[in-house]
């Protein structure tokens, strides 16, 4: 030990002498170039930690994603969609802002596809996501309440969202159909089914992590406004174009 | 003839569709193509049957082009063979990979192409028929004869039957060949007949070929040879069924007394409180492994840790034993170039006797250069290359370059050269072949079923064809990571696992919950059944047991000490009842007493056993229970492919309504028997597309977990 800290001092010693001969100008230039270095270093980190600009739009298969991203991207559905086996991931400046003559900031969408055989998909874009349109398929709403149910509880219920807070918007799609349900009765009936997907899992012993945490408040019945993040519900209709609401929500959450 | 054609990318949007054809669609062949087969890896098959509500039939085929990511589809309707349907997608193909654009959404221009593609696909069919018709007449003339009169008796009938049904729905697919060939033949022989069948032909397309009204007789008389099969063996199996009822067993009796029927069952059908000694099980046991989190982050970094701290863990093994081979091919292609110099010194010491210097510092480094080990082999076989410059080594270079070919067995050393920087290789099928034969033989030592391995590689191998390689990856990774990406997308359930939920719907609607189990002899279905019974009684949910395995002796007894241990209801009959009977009283009962759950367990069945699975079938179609669970043992191998496809299929067969109910899950047992051999797992899944519910790994009470797809997806590969 006491050989190792002669060895040491003794080379500190080498290393200040060596310094000391070192004109004055080389010192302060490589001083000077590593503050720079450094410096530029963390203006990097910075702006990509500023990463989190995601827009994910998530919901069951059939429910419309697909044509909302497209709506949103282009205006127009084009010649329509099948069921999603990848993705799509975009950055654009949204259809309706294209004619504004202030520079408005492209948004960074991806639709996930909905098909449960995807669902790990969701997890990859999750931690870099602003905010989440879940999707609903307002025709068709009652056979499938129970699996939207347990798609939205899960989704509620993840890490990542619930740390960071991630407002989450229920869209409900296809409400230019006569037979559409109302985005009230939708969400009462999601409010019901997470109430008793609460229950059920819950009911589980504490050791139970397949959902990381609970929601709501125990003993009282659940509702959208016991969530930490921001919850809401809006109408869309994806064939027609009228998406207004959703754009709204994704420029309140996208920073300008 | 063809009903329509698509282009879309696999995001989802439609790109293209054939303006000509507009037929509307019924039903929705695409998304039932995506989803039942694009989504379960089965797009090796090439080949998709739709049934449409509506009485419509379609045949779907399809080809991908992976670089761009997009997936072409032909549909036409299935009772016409269409042979040049494959050709027409391979050629649009072609000819879209040239106009595409990411950015653009719209081809109009395409409309054009596809015709002339079209025009020239059908002319190009024409001929090949045409020319097998020439060449199969010949020898097929001693067959006509024969078949002839016996068709047209065949016809008659034919005609009769085919005015009113649908032949489509009823037929199978059958793309045989020979099938068309005789056909042809027997279509020049009968040529009276043509105006007759084309009249029959179902859509009356005048425009259609001859030969499609030739098709549809022949399928006729396929379809009447089948049938009159099937009726045979309905009757052989209805007189199997009769036989054992009348050879019961008598006991052979010795001597001139009566046979005397001495009692030797000496089960107490009242005796329920028998004796009071057992403990009750109850809550005593602790928490069931179902509801405790398998911790796979930190398992993962163990393992990790492992690897680094013993000596060499598979992962670097399988890295060294690559490397090795190469270095094995790199000395033989070291002693070549040795003897090279010797030979050579003369004209070498002329370059100025750098180069031996070069060459004795680049060779006798036998050390794999670490990572790729791209340089070290670069400068080796550069020097080669430079060698064969000089006059006349061209085929000592090939032969160097074939057997290190040989010796790695991935990537061809040629297109290394060339590409290995830039990346731009383009996946052939050839390439792709080593990798996925090592990965078939990987999972099939993991006990795969040697079927399931072989479709889950051509599956992967039709997603990675024509993909352009990223520089310096090699093709081993990329098959490795598109082969876990559709493991994981197989094993991922694709409804819902979540029993609890389910029998929480079915209390609110008052009907008790219903799960039936199922399986062959001795796979653990009682021990199991009583493990799920403990685990819902942890969840407050009251059960009943209902022993429905009135066959084995002592297995009413096994679920009467299991219900004793558990404090739950046992409804059972005794032996030698009719179980489909005694499980709808048992639901009965249950609904009366208010239970939540009943689990019934059946007696162990193989697959083959016709008069056993009508049983079983009968049993299930009397009582629609909420949940099939078919109870599989982890170490079974090839058979597990064949015990659920014959279950799923008998129930299919035997069932009474359109609908059949077929196994709705998987309870994979034993499984702390098997080490790291997953594979059943993975083969039962694969083949019955229902997903594992339950793990049973150990033999008592707490013993049931849930599957951990990410574990078992790393463990099979690794």
């Amino acid at each position: 030990m006491e050989s190792w800290m002669h060895q040491i001092e003794q080379w500190f010693q080498q290393a200040e002498q060596w310094i000391r001969q070192q004109p004055v100008e080389q010192l302060y230039l490589t001083i000077a170039v590593v503050f720079i270095a450094s410096i530029l270093l963390i203006l990097l980190r910075s702006f990509n930690r500023s990463k989190s600009n995601i827009i994910v739009l998530a919901g069951l298969s059939g429910s419309g994603k697909t044509i909302l991203f497209y709506q949103l991207r282009d205006g127009s559905s084009h010649q329509g969609t099948v069921t999603s086996m990848e993705p799509n991931d975009d950055i654009f400046v949204l259809h309706s802002e294209v004619d504004k003559k202030a520079k408005t900031k492209p948004v960074h969408l991806v639709d996930v596809p909905g098909h449960s055989r995807l669902r790990p998909k969701l997890d990859v874009f999750l931690p870099q996501a602003a905010g989440l349109i879940f999707v609903v398929d307002a025709l068709d709403f009652l056979p499938n309440c129970r699996v939207a149910a347990e798609y939205l509880y899960d989704i509620l219920t993840k890490a990542s969202i619930v740390k960071k807070k991630i407002p989450v918007l229920i869209l409900c799609n296809k409400t230019d159909k006569v037979t559409a349900h109302s985005k009230e009765f939708i969400r009462k009936q999601l409010e019901k089914e997470i109430d008793k997907l609460r229950t059920s899992r819950t009911a589980i012993s504490t050791a139970d992590v397949t959902n990381e945490y609970t929601l709501g408040v125990p003993g009282e019945p659940f509702s959208f406004s016991h969530c930490q993040n921001q919850v809401t519900v809006a109408e869309a209709s994806g064939l027609t174009g009228e998406v207004s609401q959703a754009e709204h929500f994704i420029r309140e959450h996208v920073k300008p | 003839m063809l009903e329509q054609l698509l282009i879309f990318t696999r995001g989802g949007l439609i790109l293209w569709t054939c303006k000509e054809l507009g037929n509307a669609l019924r039903g929705s062949p695409i998304d039932a193509l995506i989803r039942s087969c694009l989504l379960e890896e089965r797009s090796a098959d090439g080949v998709f049957n739709y049934d449409a509500p509506g009485a419509a039939a379609y045949t779907l085929k399809w080809t991908f082009h992976n670089e761009l990511g997009l997936v072409f589809v032909a549909i036409y309707q299935r009772i016409l063979h269409l042979l040049y349907v494959d050709e027409l997608l391979y050629a649009m193909r072609q000819e879209f990979s040239h106009i595409y654009d990411p950015k653009r959404t719209a081809y109009d221009e395409f409309d054009e192409i596809f015709r002339q593609l079209h025009m020239e696909a059908e002319a190009r069919a024409e001929e090949m028929r045409k020319l097998k018709q020439a060449g199969k007449a010949a020898p097929l003339l001693g067959k006509k004869q024969l078949q002839g009169p016996s068709q047209r008796g065949v016809q008659h009938g034919g005609r009769k039957q085919k005015s009113g049904s649908n032949i489509g729905s009823a037929t199978d697919e059958d793309g045989d060949d020979s099938d068309k060939h005789i056909e042809l033949v027997n279509n020049s022989s009968n040529g009276h007949q043509t105006g007759t069948k084309e009249s029959i032909a179902r859509k009356g397309k005048e425009n259609g070929p001859p030969e499609s009204g030739a098709f549809d007789v022949n399928k006729l008389q396929k379809l009447r040879a089948k049938g009159s099969k099937k009726n045979a063996s309905a009757v052989v199996s209805k007189t199997s069924k009769e036989e054992p009822k009348k050879n019961v067993k008598m006991n052979r009796v010795w001597g001139d007394s009566p046979p005397s029927e001495s009692k030797l069952d000496f089960t107490n059908p009242g005796d329920k409180s028998g004796d009071g000694v057992l403990e009750v099980v109850s809550t005593d046991q602790g928490d069931s492994m179902m509801d405790k989190e398998e911790i796979v982050s930190s398992e993962s970094e163990d393992e990790e840790d492992d690897k680094f701290e013993g000596a060499k863990s598979s992962a670097k093994k399988g890295w060294f034993s690559s490397m090795f081979q190469r270095t094995l091919a790199l000395n033989k292609i070291e002693r070549h170039v040795h003897i090279d110099i010797r030979l050579r010194t003369g004209s070498l010491s002329q370059v100025g006797g750098t180069m031996p210097l070069f060459l004795a510092w680049a060779l006798p480094g036998t050390q794999p250069v670490p990572g790729s080990g791209l340089p070290g082999l670069l400068v080796k076989l550069g020097v080669c290359e430079w060698l064969s410059d000089e006059e006349g080594y061209q085929e000592e270079e090939d032969e160097l370059f074939s057997e290190f070919d040989k010796a790695t067995g991935s990537v061809g050393y040629r297109q290394m050269l060339s590409s290995g920087i830039s990346g731009n290789s383009v996946l052939e099928k050839s390439d792709l072949q080593p990798a996925l034969k090592a990965l078939k033989d990987r999972l099939m030592t993991k006990n795969v079923a040697e079927e399931i391995a072989e479709k889950l590689c051509e599956s992967v191998a039709a997603s990675l064809e024509g993909k352009k390689l990223g520089s310096f990856t090699r093709i081993s990774s990329t098959v490795q990571a598109a082969m876990e990406e559709a493991l994981l997308r197989i094993l991922t359930p694709k409804r819902s696992i979540d029993i609890l939920r389910d029998v929480h719907a079915a209390k609110e609607h008052g009907k008790p919950y219903v799960i039936v189990f199922v399986g062959v002899n001795g796979v653990g279905k009682s021990t199991n059944l009583a493990k799920v019974a403990y685990w819902l009684l942890q969840h407050e949910i009251s059960v009943m047991l209902a022993a429905c395995d009135t066959f084995r002796s002592g297995a009413v007894e096994q679920l009467r000490t299991h219900a004793r241990r558990l404090q739950i209801p046992i409804f059972e009959k005794g032996y030698e009842k009719d179980p489909a009977i005694v499980a709808k009283e048992a639901i009965q009962e249950a609904s009366h007493n208010k239970s939540d759950v009943v689990l019934v367990d059946t007696a162990g069945r193989m697959q083959d056993n016709e008069p056993l699975m009508r049983a079983l079938s009968k049993l299930i179609n009397l009582n629609n229970p909420d949940l099939v669970l078919f109870v599989g043992e982890a170490l079974v191998g090839n058979d597990a492919v064949d015990q659920l496809s014959k279950f799923n299929q008998k129930l299919a067969d035997l069932s009474a309504v359109p609908t059949a109910q077929l196994i709705d899950g998987i309870l994979l047992t034993k499984f702390d028997t098997i080490d790291d051999k997953v594979g059943a797992a993975l083969s039962m899944v694969f083949i019955s597309g229902s997903p594992v519910m339950f793990v049973g790994c150990g033999q008592s009470y707490t013993d049931l977990k849930k599957l951990n797809v990410k574990s078992i997806v790393k463990t099979l590969l690794k």
